[in-house]
């Protein structure tokens, strides 16, 4: 802005630029013209000049407004003109920024000071901001002076429901920083501190360590303390596939992370956002201690539904629900394939997995939500697949070609196909099939006992990572480490494939036990071991049934998929073919009304619904057209760790912040500038401006003045 | 600056109707070589009687005044004023600074054509006028006339003169008094862009041969009010160099200078005794004149 001084020669270049406009008279009367001139030269130089510093002074009072000088202010006194900065502004969106004081939240609190900060640059800086949290976010990606564009993203950001790490952001403003030239470099961090945040201390420290000559760093932490705080940490539902009128039971976790202990904690549990179904109460939560409750909810109407555990208000309303989304059965069908006949219904192979789907009396059978027909391998040659939901093969052999065929087409179709091996599967005809090994998520190596020491080899009994085993993480569940196998085949996973297979549970010494893949719009599940007591005791494990109720919920989502994700992930749903190209609507977390979203993808295959705005925490309602109720609903859930407000001691971050010419803010002193803060004091263009005015005048009177006749 | 005037243009008609009507007497006494409407300074045996005088030998007997010597015994000679006519000698300046003009007309233009109705209106009253147009000397001279049929050559003369000098207004005007022997009326038309003590040295000169005096300064309406806006540069037309300058800073001083010439032009008019006519080249031939006329008429006839 500064080089606008420039102008300053504008006066002189007008002068010399209006010379050729002399103009010439032939005079006479030449001699008093020679005796005024003479008598006038020193009075008009001086006039002129004044004149002319006069003009100079008033551009170069004009470029200076513009540029909009401050004072500094700082232990060294006002100064003026400490160069211009660049800068990146890093706020922290993350869950915990949402809590507030009683009036304000935190990160309202950061926008003030922003804004604060904002107009305390020195003139001609520029500035990025980041929202960071466990992702980076640049809503204003390059440095600029526009501060009003800047600003107008500020006021659009809110607090997400995504965890906090700090050093990505960190590190992608250093990065971004280094690009840029001239001037200061300083990043300013807005952050309540969570501890969290600073999980990746080291690297920030060297982060800080490699760039402390080029780049400052400013850490401002907002909110005094980890104030108190009550969450919904956890919703799940325990009995595992919803079906209508069926009551589903849901385990509601609530931590208490106040310093004193919660009595008479009633938590509430609702579908659909409508009035609660179920209520209970938790008599009693130790500080820093979680507990769990369970409740009860009924589906009237099959479909997508949300159910949302909630707790009375605190000050940070975000984790005080929680919700889940899941899709009600209405009812389920399922046909076990038996690879062996047996006249003794106990020894046969679709004996155990009967008993575990149906696991009622038999004269409730016919009430329960889930039929299943068992049927020997060779009548897989039949088109009547489609009826079944779920296909379990028990100890199947060799399949016929068509039987072959049939299974693929049955999976790409949206069914779900659970494969147990034994005895009668021939490891090379699964791998080599043409249909079966493009099914399969894994090869199927040769049989083999566990190691000679060992007698059975074990499931693993805990850290299980893929949805439908992840309830057995909590102890309270039980475990899986219980279920062992005198004899298994070896599962290699298929890689290379588009969507690769994964594994739902190994056994201790780290090789899958069981692994599932997407084919298409279906799923495979493939244990490594036989669904009978012929290899191992898993049917007669305790946890059998939920295992399998697990697999047909997880393996029933259909075309959803995921219905339950982490913030900031994307949503997609196979609408079908049909809906290729139609509009679609939703209704985020609080929406009354829907908000138009798109356009339903279509490639010819399929036809997906895309959702990535997934930052807020809660159910969304998806619709596709005019469609009253909602298509497909998903939920995001919150990071719990996100409701630990307790921030990293001061001391741990005492020569990170000495370090880096921190400006440490609290709550309560928000939006003043810190005692060794070097930020940009008050603008001084007001008084400026009058001053030009005062130029003006003067120069217009003097001119005015000069130019009548002398 | 050529002139582009024909000759018959410098008659004004309205000028030389209103100079008929006033005429150009001449104010104080004037020598003629035949009788006229003029004093003459020559006292004798005329019409006007003047005085008496005692009777010397030689005097002739007709102008004894017959009626004192029969009451007194005494003789005595009558005496009688002689009228005369007058030469108006017309000094034109003709230096180059005459030929700026703001208008159409310059100031030598307007000089000649003064000098021309002058001339037309002393011929009418059948004086004599000789003419000389001058700059650092005389350029061009019209022998003394009294015949009106002349009138024609001289403003042909007048016409074919260009200016390319300086002036010498002093030398002019001395070198005038020098030839001219008759006391007469000179009349200068000048801008008076010249030596000022040399111009007050040839009025003393003049007045000293016993001439009447009349100066016409003649100045063009730009140079009495200097109304130049932004930058001009002049280019002097006598004086060699060129001057930049912003007219508005120094009007003021402009105008006292010229004012303060004016001032000092017309004393030493005054000091002399002699008419100072102030003429500005916006103004009608027929104003200036007929003001002048009427003004001269209005003093003579006290």
């Amino acid at each position: 802005m500064l080089f606008g001084l420039l102008a300053i020669g504008l006066p002189v270049a007008i002068h010399l630029l209006s010379r050729p406009q002399l103009r010439q008279v032939r005079w006479a009367a030449t001699r008093f013209l020679m005796k005024s001139v003479q008598k006038n030269r020193r009075r008009i130089q001086a006039e002129d000049i004044l004149l002319l510093l006069l003009r100079c002074l008033l551009v170069a009072l004009l470029v200076l407004i513009f540029a909009r000088p401050a004072f500094w202010s700082g232990e060294s006194g006002p100064l003026i003109g400490r160069g211009i900065s660049t800068a990146v502004i890093l706020l922290d969106d993350s869950e915990s920024m949402g809590q507030s004081d009683g009036t304000q939240t935190r990160f309202d609190q950061a926008r003030t000071m922003i804004d604060g900060i904002l107009s305390k640059l020195a003139p001609g800086s520029a500035s990025a901001l980041f929202l960071f949290s466990d992702r980076v976010k640049p809503v204003v990606p390059k440095p600029t002076r526009d501060f009003p564009v800047l600003r107008g993203a500020l006021d659009q950001a809110a607090p997400t429901a995504h965890g906090t790490d700090l050093y990505p952001g960190l590190k992608q403003a250093v990065d971004l920083l280094k690009t840029t030239t001239g001037g200061r470099r300083e990043i300013f961090v807005l952050t309540d501190s969570q501890m969290t945040a600073w999980r990746e201390m080291a690297k920030i420290r060297q982060l800080q360590d490699e760039n402390r000559k080029d780049i400052t760093m400013h850490f401002i932490v907002l909110g005094e303390k980890g104030e108190d705080n009550l969450a919904v940490t956890d919703l799940q539902v325990i009995g595992a596939v919803a079906v209508v009128n069926m009551p589903l039971r849901c385990a509601i976790r609530v931590s208490n992370w106040s310093k004193s202990p919660v009595q008479n904690l009633p938590v509430k549990l609702m579908v659909d956002g409508e009035a609660p179904q179920d209520q209970g109460i938790i008599d009693r939560i130790e500080p820093g201690a979680s507990k769990t409750v369970n409740l009860y909810v009924r589906f009237p109407e099959p479909g997508y539904h949300s159910i949302t555990a909630g707790i009375p208000g605190d000050r940070l309303p975000a984790d005080n629900q929680r919700s889940l989304a899941l899709l009600v059965l209405k009812q389920v069908r399922a046909l076990i394939v038996e690879g062996s006949a047996s006249p003794d219904p106990a020894s046969r192979d679709g004996f155990f997995l009967s008993q575990a789907l149906v696991p009622v009396p038999p004269d409730q059978a016919d009430q329960y939500f889930l039929k299943a027909d068992v049927e020997q391998a060779d009548r897989l040659d039949g088109p009547s697949l489609n009826q079944y939901d779920l296909v379990f093969l028990s100890n199947a052999g060799r399949l016929d070609r068509t039987a072959a065929q049939n299974l693929q087409q049955y999976v790409r179709d949206g069914g779900a196909l659970i494969v147990f091996p034994g005895p009668a599967t021939d490891p090379h005809f699964y791998n080599t099939d043409l249909n079966l090994s493009d099914l399969l998520p894994a090869r199927l190596e040769p049989a083999r006992n566990p190691p000679a020491q060992n007698k059975f080899l074990a499931w693993q009994s805990r850290n299980y990572e893929h949805p439908v085993t992840a309830l057995w993480n909590d102890p309270e569940s039980g475990t899986l480490g219980t279920v062992r196998v005198s004899k298994y085949f070896p599962l290699t996973l298929k890689t290379g494939d588009a969507l690769p297979a994964q594994v739902v549970v190994n056994y201790a010494n780290g090789e899958p036990a069981v692994v599932e893949h997407k084919v298409r719009k279906g799923r495979v599940f493939l244990f490594s071991s036989t669904a009978t007591t012929e290899w191992g005791n898993l049917p007669i494990d305790t946890a059998f049934v939920p295992l399998l109720m697990r697999i047909t919920a997880y393996a029933l989502n259909g075309p959803a998929g995921k219905l339950n994700l982490a913030p900031g992930q994307p949503f997609a749903f196979d609408a079908g073919l049909g809906y290729g190209g139609k509009e679609w609507s939703v209704a985020g977390p609080g929406e009354k009304k829907r908000r138009i979203g798109g356009s339903i993808e279509a490639d010819g295959q399929s036809a997906i619904l895309r959702y990535t705005e997934t930052d807020q925490g809660g159910p969304y309602q998806l619709f596709i057209g005019n469609e009253t109720q909602p298509r497909v609903v998903f939920a995001v859930q919150p990071d719990p760790e996100e409701s630990n407000l307790a921030q990293e001691p001061a001391s741990d971050l005492a020569p990170l912040l000495a370090a880096s010419d921190a400006a440490t803010q609290t709550a309560a002193g928000a939006g003043k500038p810190a005692a060794n803060s070097r930020a940009p004091g008050r603008e001084i263009w007001y008084p400026l401006v009058l001053l030009a005015l005062l130029l003006a005048l003067i120069e217009t009177a003097l001119a005015h003045r000069f130019s009548q006749s002398k | 600056m050529a002139e582009k005037f024909n000759s018959k243009a410098y008659l004004d008609p309205v000028a030389i109707s209103r100079g008929e009507t006033l005429g150009l007497l001449a104010r104080t006494v004037v020598e003629g070589y035949r009788v006229g409407e003029h004093r003459s300074p020559f006292k004798g045996f005329a019409i006007e009687f003047a005085q008496h005088r005692e009777y010397a030998v030689g005097d002739d007997s007709r102008h004894l005044d017959w009626k004192v010597l029969g009451r007194t015994d005494r003789y005595y000679i009558k005496q009688y004023e002689q009228d005369t006519n007058f030469v108006a000698h017309l000094l034109v300046d003709g230096s180059e600074s005459m030929t700026y003009g703001s208008g159409e007309v310059t100031k030598l233009h307007y000089a000649k054509a003064l000098a021309a109705c002058l001339a037309y209106l002393v011929l009418l009253q059948r004086d004599a006028v000789t003419l000389g147009i001058f700059d650092t000397q005389t350029r061009l001279q019209v022998p003394r006339t009294d015949n009106m049929r002349k009138i024609h050559g001289i403003m042909e003369r007048l016409a074919a003169f260009e200016a390319t000098q300086q002036t010498k207004l002093g030398s002019a005007m001395a070198d005038l008094a020098h030839k001219a022997k008759a006391k007469g009326i000179v009349i200068v038309l000048s801008d008076l862009y010249d030596d000022e003590e040399g111009f007050e040295s040839g009025l003393q000169r003049l007045r000293f041969g016993g001439h009447e005096v009349i100066v016409f300064h003649i100045l063009d309406p730009d140079e009495i009010e200097f109304p130049f806006k932004g930058r001009v540069e002049f280019v002097g037309l006598e004086e060699a160099g060129k001057l930049e300058t912003s007219p508005a800073d120094i009007r003021k001083s402009y105008l006292e200078e010229m004012n303060a010439m004016r001032r000092r032009m017309r004393g030493a008019c005054e000091r002399a005794g002699c008419h100072y006519v102030f003429v500005n080249t916006a103004h009608s031939l027929a104003e200036t004149l007929g003001g002048y006329l009427a003004f001269r008429h209005h003093v003579c006839a006290r």
